[in-house]
């Protein structure tokens, strides 16, 4: 009895440590964004470092982004979503999961770095190196809509599966799985802001007016 | 080319009156985060050194720190130091060698008058490998100062393989790794309210035991709309030291120079530079066991603050106004320097001589108030004059009157120790045009000297009789400025207490070029400087060559000749020729080579006047020494990489002397000297094992009587250090033996040490030096003695 015992606090107290890994870092926000760890909001800013099991949740208006400590993942909530992070070491590599309880997702993986799951209430899609959006309306319907690369898509009520690749849209309503070519008009305007200009870059030219005071330049392509 | 220039005396007038002169090489290799090692050869006047200090700050930083340099040897010819790795960043370092000779008196190398550049470290890139596993994750290339500078950096990749406590985050010059979060692959480094501008960054760590580094991510920091966080940037030590020393033979006196007055000392001292925005603060201060009431201090305590228009500081501070007046001089109590842009004024004053008695002979010394100030208009960057007046004044009511006042059996007063007044007015004026690198200056400077001034101001009596006449000013009422009294030198002021100086400095196709003349009138004294050879005057031309970093030529001619008064009856003439030449291809052993060459001789003021040829002894002294040398860094030696520098060196010295002038100079003493000297470290690859060894050796060989046996000098130096943890703890063991031996004379001095140093946490070092002396001298035993030595010492920078 005691073994056993001093077997489960062990793997508590394992469960705890991994769990209380950093697993990825927020790297931006903007507008009501909150953290929440262990059931207690958190204070956060740029910069702060996501453990194990962090539930993200962005407001109206407001978004926040976050990247996988191994760089190989970014993630993006617009307005009114709500995320759970985890993530654990398997391989060598880091297997990560992002499970979606509301809201509008963007998620871009690079291929090769480690199995990405992401979980709805009613799914759970594979990812192999790709961009793709994730929503979960009131409903718990899911849909998955993919830019570039491929991901396979399970529902475990129905057992339904299938391969949604890019330019595809796949939706799951009362557990079933329809995938068609993604119609016109499928991004809301803020999904279109971030899509279009997913990577701007940006040039600072500093220079000195006549009065010597120092300004600068801001060209963005 | 907006630097304050210092009218010092040219750096070849001070070397050629203290005859000392070094040659540096600046080390070719060098690699962030490690200590820079720096090694200076003196080649001439090693005597007159009292200790050489690396006066060191990053490019463009106004904080300047100071680390001691050690001799390795009793001869004083090698000096080592080392400007520690938390300077040494990704950022240059430049720096200068900071002499302090016996007299007191500090010089600078190379110096700083604004056309000499310093010495720069350049370090190469990070040692190791670049590791692409450094994945930058916070990849904004703009940030605005409101969001904070966040450095995060993945290394998931070598999580396995990375030495934690090997990693290194430098952000622009500084290691900011004790404020970065590093939590299983990642690290993060964050600063809430950056200052604006580009801001770089790098990783280095150990990876299998080998240095690897990440490439170098640079980001723009926008200035934000919230108001600005300055911080505080400071650097700074604060260290402490114990010697106990106990003397094996209780009979024997030892001489106070070798170990004070008592048998053990402590030591505290703290430095702080610090910038706040705009304001620069230093603040140093020592404390030491040695302080006596009744000696001169040895405690310094110094706090300074300073502006861009304003510089104040008060404690110790060694003000320098102009070269006559107030130059290089410790005074306690303040200082104000405020200055614009073709404005400035200089306020000095303070305690020069501390009051002290002597009990046993019932005299002391007054304590001595120093006053100074300059005026000057002009810009230093074009024209500029200036006027300056100094005053030193020895306070008679500071001494208790049985101190210095003696009055025989019939009445008549004696002085045991007399007060004196000096007072320096000069005027000096300076062209710079820094376009063409070229500077011309001049001061002229007149003294007044009261040699006692106890017995007060003229009287009636003494006017008339000096005088004969009223004179247009009263005494008395300048009695709180100059003590006028018939012990003034000279009475009346004229030409003898006139000092002129007249300098040109220019910089041209790769020759910094140096032209002085200076003047000292017989009568002409100076508190506030350092000595001045009174009725001589001294010519100085010297030439520096430098060729990227690959050759570098130093000569110059000087000659100095006392007697301009006429007042004697005999002229010395002395003349000294000395070039300095390293020669340093990349990745080639560096020849350097030496010549010195002075000649003195007398001369009688009017060879047709028996006054001047009767009592005329010829005297004719020559001295020459020439040394060569080359030094290597040899990296390709297997498993032990070696640095060495060995050196040659042959003289001569000679005396002609005749008993009249009519008679011929006849050969008094003629001596020929050569030496070698040799120095190498010896880094192991294989294991944390570092050895130095140095070894000298010099004769002087009478060559009138070889009969005498020549005298012989030798001195040998080994150590060896081991590295433990990471360089936490390093123990190590010194021998260093010292002899001499001449006609009747042997004796040496060996010295065995061992001791600790460790870095228990970041940049605090503890070290503790055990050390047995011993001394023999074969021609007589009773002087034999050993002595043992406790040092201890705790240095935290921060």
């Amino acid at each position: 009895m005691k073994k056993h015992i001093l077997i489960i606090v062990a793997i508590l107290i394992l469960s705890t440590a991994l769990m209380a890994d950093t697993v990825a870092v927020l790297s931006s926000g903007k507008g009501r964004v909150t953290l929440e760890r262990k059931a207690k909001n958190i204070k956060h800013k740029n910069g702060e470092l996501l453990k194990n099991q962090d539930v993200l949740r962005t407001g109206a208006q407001s978004f926040a982004t976050y990247k996988y400590v191994d760089a190989s993942s970014q993630i993006k909530l617009f307005a009114n979503s709500v995320v759970t992070i985890s993530a654990e070491k398997s391989d060598g590599k880091l297997a990560k999961n992002v499970r979606v309880g509301r809201g509008s997702v963007y998620s871009q993986v690079k291929s090769g770095s480690g199995p990405f799951t992401v979980n709805t209430p009613t799914t759970v899609a594979s990812v192999k190196g790709t961009e793709f959006i994730t929503r979960v309306d009131e409903y718990d319907n899911s849909q998955f809509i993919v830019l570039e690369g491929e991901i396979e898509v399970e529902v475990p009520d129905t057992a339904q599966s299938g391969s949604i690749g890019g330019g595809q849209m796949g939706t799951i309503i009362d557990g079933n799985l329809v995938i068609e070519d993604t119609p016109e008009g499928a991004f809301s305007d803020e999904e279109l802001d971030a899509l279009e200009n997913p990577e701007s870059s940006t040039m600072i030219i500093p220079y000195q007016d006549e009065s010597g005071a120092s300004k600068y330049i801001r060209i963005t392509y | 080319m907006k630097k304050l220039l210092i009218t010092l005396a040219a750096f070849l007038a001070v070397f050629t009156l203290f005859g000392v002169s070094v040659i540096h090489v600046e080390p070719q290799d060098l690699a962030p985060g490690k200590d820079a090692e720096l090694l200076l050869e003196i080649v001439t006047g090693e005597d007159e050194i009292s200790a050489i200090n690396i006066l060191y700050n990053v490019a463009d930083s106004s904080i300047r720190q100071r680390a001691a340099m050690r001799p390795e040897s009793e001869d004083n010819i090698y000096w080592r130091g080392t400007i520690p790795r938390t300077v040494v960043m990704a950022s240059a370092v430049e720096y200068r060698f900071e002499i302090v000779l016996k007299s007191g008196q500090a010089v600078l190398h190379p110096e700083d008058d604004g056309i000499a550049k310093p010495y720069i470290l350049q370090p190469l890139a990070p040692s190791g490998r670049l590791s692409r596993d450094f994945v930058l994750i916070s990849d904004e290339d703009v940030i605005s100062a409101d969001e904070g500078y966040v450095l995060a950096v993945s290394f998931f990749a070598l999580e396995e393989d990375i030495d934690i406590s090997s990693i290194k985050v430098y952000v622009d010059d500084k290691d900011v790794t004790s404020q970065t979060t590093i939590e299983g692959c990642f690290l993060m480094y964050r600063e809430n309210r950056p200052k604006p501008g580009l801001r770089k960054a790098i990783v280095m760590a150990k990876v299998k035991g080998r240095d690897v580094f990440s490439e170098t991510w640079i980001i723009q920091v926008l200035p934000g709309t919230l108001s600005s966080y300055i911080p505080f940037d400071y650097r700074g030590s604060v260290s402490f030291s114990a010697n106990i020393y106990n003397v094996g033979d209780e009979d024997l006196t030892l001489s106070s120079q070798s170990f004070g007055d008592t048998q053990k000392d402590f030591n505290a001292s703290a430095e702080l530079f610090g910038t706040y925005g705009p304001v620069d603060v230093e603040t140093n201060m020592l404390f030491s066991s040695l302080e006596d009431k009744n000696q001169q201090p040895v405690n310094r305590f110094m706090i300074g603050m300073q502006l861009p228009f304003m510089k104040a500081y008060w404690g110790d501070y060694a003000p320098n106004l102009s070269h006559y007046t107030l130059s290089g001089k410790n005074v306690r109590g303040a200082y104000i320097d405020l200055h614009a842009q073709y404005l400035k004024f200089i306020l000095s004053h303070g305690e020069a001589v501390r009051k002290t008695t002597d009990e046993e002979n019932m005299t002391g010394t007054f304590k001595q108030e120093s006053f100074g100030t300059r005026l000057q208009f002009g810009s230093d960057d074009g024209f500029r004059f200036g006027l300056n007046v100094s005053r030193h004044r020895d306070l008679i009511s500071s001494l208790e009157k049985e101190y210095y006042e003696r009055v025989d059996d019939d009445g008549e007063i004696t002085y045991a120790v007399n007060a004196r007044d000096n007072a320096v007015l000069s005027f000096d004026a300076q062209l710079n045009v820094p376009d063409q690198n070229v500077l011309f200056g001049f001061e002229m400077a007149g003294s007044l000297l009261n040699a006692n001034t106890i017995p007060g101001i003229l009287t009636d009596a003494e006017i008339e009789e000096y005088f004969g006449s009223d004179i247009p000013f009263t005494p008395e009422n300048l009695a709180d400025l100059f003590v006028i009294n018939r012990n003034m030198e000279p009475f009346i002021p004229g030409k003898a207490n006139m000092a002129y100086n007249a300098y040109a400095r220019m910089f041209m196709m790769n020759n910094l070029i140096n032209v002085q003349y200076s003047s000292v009138g017989p009568a002409f004294n100076s508190f506030g400087s350092f000595y001045q050879a009174n009725d001589t005057k001294t010519l100085s031309i010297t030439d520096q060559i430098t060729i990227g970093r690959v050759f570098f030529l130093y000569g110059g001619f000087s000659q100095t000749e006392d007697n301009i008064s006429k007042f004697n009856t005999e002229t010395n003439v002395h003349t000294n020729m000395f070039a300095q030449m390293v020669l340093r291809f990349p990745n080639l052993p560096y020849l350097k080579a030496s010549f010195l060459d002075n000649v003195g001789e007398n001369n009688p003021l009017d060879e047709e006047d028996s006054a001047s040829t009767d009592l005329f002894m010829p005297n004719h002294q020559k001295l020459r020494n020439m040394s060569f040398g080359l030094g290597y860094n040899f990296k390709m030696i297997p498993y032990v990489p070696t640095q060495f520098d060995i050196s040659y060196r042959m003289g001569s010295s000679s005396n002609e002397q005749a008993d009249s002038f009519a008679d011929a100079l006849e050969l008094k003493r003629d001596n020929k000297t050569d030496g070698i000297s040799f120095t190498m470290l010896n880094r192991f690859s294989t294991v944390p094992l570092k050895t130095h060894f140095s070894f000298s050796n010099s004769k002087i060989e009478n060559l009138l009587d070889k009969d005498v046996k020549p005298q012989k000098n030798n001195s040998f130096f080994a150590k060896a250090d081991y590295s433990l943890w990471e360089d936490r703890i390093i123990p190590f063991a010194s021998y260093r033996n010292t002899s001499l031996s001449a006609e009747n004379q042997k004796h040496s001095h060996s010295y065995m040490n061992v001791g600790l140093e460790s870095f228990p946490i970041k940049d605090l070092s503890v070290c503790l030096d055990l050390g047995r002396k011993s001394f023999k001298n074969a021609n007589d035993d009773s002087e034999d003695h050993a002595t043992t030595t406790v040092k201890f010492l705790v240095t935290q920078r921060f």
